[in-house]
């Protein structure tokens, strides 16, 4: 590679690399703790509770529904969700069908026994933490602008592979110069654990982006797809679901067989038409099981009116929540997806030490023209 | 050029590797993931232990 080319590429790299440096740094930190937040989650207590019936009869999802509205008078349903490992189901109410996310109570129902079963004893922490993580507390302005250091972050790993082959090539590999000088070690430290991390960092940077795109991808779809699946009921308002939750999420499950209900969209809310209770259902394997695809019932008549696989950029992004969390593949995943996180966090430290002590470097030699 | 790639390439794609196997399968392929993906901390500790 000519000297011109090799500047180029350093000022690619230099550059991209400082302006997401603080923010990358923020994401590895709260990403720690992220990566076990089950774990923690658990170990806070929230696997303490027992249903308090366990081997009574399952009240009915209408059952359930009922039981949560009586607790919230003059609120709608929004969203159902069901529990995997356990008889719980979660109920979201809010105001209106449309009320934003601040306004939406969210309660868990036993559904042995109609009680309320408890939260996440500690949610506080994760929740802020992963707030943090996700939007610096900013809403969308403030995931867009995470998506973008993402993106910076992929082009100074892009433009740091290109100029490992000039910085290598005399070097074999996993040389590490300790004994030259502190600036010759973390330069080769630097090189040997960001080539090395390129594929892993990549994926979660790129998937990472791709998740900040979760409010644009949702509302695409929305003006797209369910829109055009909708077109007979446009200009009506929203309507009360009166059609049985129960027999509209049976009349799903024969649409769309071997598949694990995962929640339930109310008429009017992020998720669903003004006139449809949407289920949402996710494959059983362990691909499919991180897709999903929804059935449309009307939320009076309880018909089917409509099955549709979910469109690829849905998809993207229901495959970049696995491939940036890491918690599809059990503990030894969590673990090695943790020690690369630290990893990160050096290539990305040692970035930023590498850049001053080499300023200062140059600094120095700049210093006898100036008399 | 295709010397100093040989290994980083290796475990680029024994990475890309690990990261669909537990994706794709369940059980053993579980641990296999976790095993391909830390064999790019193991090269970094080779590398750091036989610093010269």
């Amino acid at each position: 590679m000519r000297q011109g080319t090799v500047r180029a590429w350093q000022a690619v790299h230099t550059w991209t690399s400082l302006v997401c440096t603080v923010f990358l740094l923020l994401l590895c930190l709260t990403g720690l703790p992220l990566i076990f937040h089950h774990e923690i989650d658990d170990a806070l207590g929230h696997d303490r509770w027992r249903p308090a019936n366990p081997d009574g009869p399952l009240m009915s999802y209408d059952a359930v529904l009922a039981t949560a509205l009586k607790a919230r008078p003059g609120e709608v349903p929004v969203f159902m969700s069901f529990d995997d490992d356990r008889p719980v189901v979660n109920v979201t109410t809010a105001p209106r069908p449309d009320s934003p996310g601040g306004e939406m109570h969210f309660a868990s129902f036993d559904r042995t026994s109609g009680e309320e079963a408890p939260q996440v004893a500690d949610g506080g922490v994760m929740d802020f933490i992963l707030q943090l993580h996700t939007d610096m507390f900013l809403g969308l302005p403030g995931m867009l602008f995470l998506g973008a250091m993402g993106l910076a972050f992929a082009a100074a790993v892009v433009s740091g592979v290109v100029l490992y082959a000039p910085f290598m090539q005399k070097l074999p590999f996993g040389a590490v110069r300790a004994s030259r000088s502190p600036r010759a070690k973390w330069l080769d430290l630097h090189n040997l654990m960001g080539v090395v991390t390129v594929a892993w960092a990549l994926t979660v940077g790129l998937t990472g982006v791709v998740n900040t795109l979760a409010t644009p991808i949702v509302d695409h779809w929305k003006n797209t797809e369910l829109a055009a699946l909708t077109k007979a009921y446009a200009g009506q308002g929203v309507v009360a679901p009166t059609a049985s939750l129960d027999a509209a999420v049976a009349t799903a499950r024969q649409a769309l067989p071997g598949m694990e209900l995962q929640f339930v969209a109310f008429p009017g809310g992020a998720y669903s038409t003004a006139h449809h209770y949407a289920v949402f259902f996710h494959g059983d394997k362990p691909l499919t099981k991180h897709l999903i695809t929804p059935a449309l019932i009307d939320a009076r008549t309880g018909e089917l009116t409509a099955v549709r696989p979910m469109p690829w950029y849905a998809n993207a992004l229901s495959i970049s929540q696995p491939l940036h969390f890491g918690d599809y593949g059990g503990l030894a995943l969590k673990l090695a997806w943790a020690a690369l996180d630290l990893v990160t966090i050096v290539v990305t430290g040692s970035g930023l030490y590498l850049w001053v002590a080499r300023r200062k470097v140059r600094a120095r030699q700049a210093a006898p023209a100036v008399a | 050029m295709r010397r100093a790639f040989g290994v980083p390439l290796l475990l680029a794609l024994s990475s890309a590797l690990g990261l669909g196997a537990a994706l794709v399968a369940d059980g053993v392929w579980d641990a296999l993931s976790g095993l391909l993906l830390a064999l790019p901390v193991a090269a970094i500790a080779w590398g750091w232990l036989r610093r010269s």
